[in-house]
């Protein structure tokens, strides 16, 4: 028998013990981990998808995201998060879109480079997730908001409809471009692009580029196109899953309109980043 | 100002501070009662910390500050935080 003054200590010592197999195992995806880079690849000219070595991973779910963390030599850190853009069993991927003045997106789209490490946690997240059921795809994505719906678009079930809407500032920005109209060409998908802050080049669709395989279009998404892309997906009745990844003021939009076009607002599941 | 994000933000970070995954949780406001999943809240992140604000009434139900390895969760406009109705029972 130990003495009084060591047993409290001792009695707290095996708590954290049993706690930590009961509460912290679960989580343990949630503990920072160093994960290095294994691949970049450039995505437009001011975006890119980083592919991570994260030898621990445990898999992830279409729409899930991860919190990444830079540490600079002084200590300071900034913490972000990211969605994955790599689809289930893929290797974890992020797509980053330089915003302006940011510390974080900067150096993940202008510095880093194969083989640098970086903090990481996750999967992360359990409500905007798609785990690919036989259900029609409605994707909308604003910018950089299509880095989920990829992952989405990877998993979804080859025979049900998958409908992409995607909103972007010009041509050159539209992300994934190139895997998009391999999809419509493929017959595995419909996509509209929204080109909202430039009039369209006339150079812009070319005959036999990415963006000849796509449905182009002017302006801001709008009324036709949503009730238009709704409809590709058999209409409400058919109980499309619709995701929504934007700026904030995208996604207020966007919710708006699906449901001005006959969804139920509590099906259309939304992440917002700003 | 209005310049927010939504829950799916700090699921990372309040899950540590809960010790559960509360990816699939919702939120009862304390002040206007209305429940929604923590995705659904409107999150600021510029401030000292992540504040998430119930998306009916907009009063603060949750503060997450996260500093170097602590974590600390204030709920202080929270009636009821729900884990989703089949939480996977930890292994034994």
């Amino acid at each position: 028998m130990t003495d009084s003054a060591t047993q409290p200590s001792a009695a707290l010592g095996t708590r954290p013990a049993t706690g930590r197999t009961a509460l912290v195992a679960p989580l343990a995806h949630l503990a920072w981990r160093d994960v290095m880079v294994a691949a970049v690849v450039e995505e437009t000219a001011d975006a890119r998808s980083l592919v991570l070595d994260a030898p621990h991973w445990p898999g992830h779910v279409a729409g899930q995201h991860v919190d990444v963390r830079l540490t600079a030599p002084d200590g300071y850190q900034a913490t972000r998060s990211y969605s994955l853009s790599s689809g289930p069993g893929q290797a974890p991927t992020i797509t980053v879109q330089e915003v302006e003045d940011g510390e974080v997106s900067t150096y993940l789209v202008r510095d880093i480079v194969v083989g640098d490490t970086l903090g990481m946690r996750g999967p992360i997240g359990g409500y905007f997730v798609w785990a690919g059921q036989h259900r029609p795809l409605l994707l909308v994505g604003g910018g950089s908001g299509l880095a989920p719906l990829r992952a989405m678009w990877r998993a979804a079930d080859p025979t049900a409809p998958v409908v992409v809407l995607a909103s972007v500032t010009t041509p050159a920005r539209l992300l994934y471009a190139d895997e998009l109209a391999g999809r419509v060409r493929a017959g595995t998908a419909a996509a509209t692009v929204h080109v909202s802050r430039a009039e369209l080049p006339p150079d812009a669709v070319r005959p036999g580029t990415p963006l000849d395989a796509l449905t182009l279009r002017s302006g801001r998404v709008d009324a036709e196109s949503v009730e238009a892309a709704v409809a590709a997906c058999g209409g409400a009745d058919a109980d499309p899953a619709v995701f929504v990844c934007g700026p904030t003021s995208f996604v207020e939009a966007l919710v708006d309109l699906l449901t001005a076009a006959g969804l139920d607002p509590r099906a259309v599941r939304a992440e917002r980043f700003g | 100002m209005s310049h927010h994000v939504d829950g799916n933000a700090v699921i990372g970070a309040l899950s540590l501070a809960l010790g559960t995954d509360v990816g699939e949780g919702s939120l009862e406001c304390a002040g206007c009662g209305d429940t929604h999943e923590i995705a659904r809240t409107h999150v600021y992140l510029r401030c000292p910390g992540m504040v998430l604000r119930c998306p009916g009434c907009g009063a603060v139900e949750v503060v997450v500050v996260e500093i170097r390895h602590r974590l600390t969760a204030t709920l202080s406009g929270v009636a009821a935080l729900r884990t989703r109705p089949s939480a996977e029972p930890a292994p034994a």
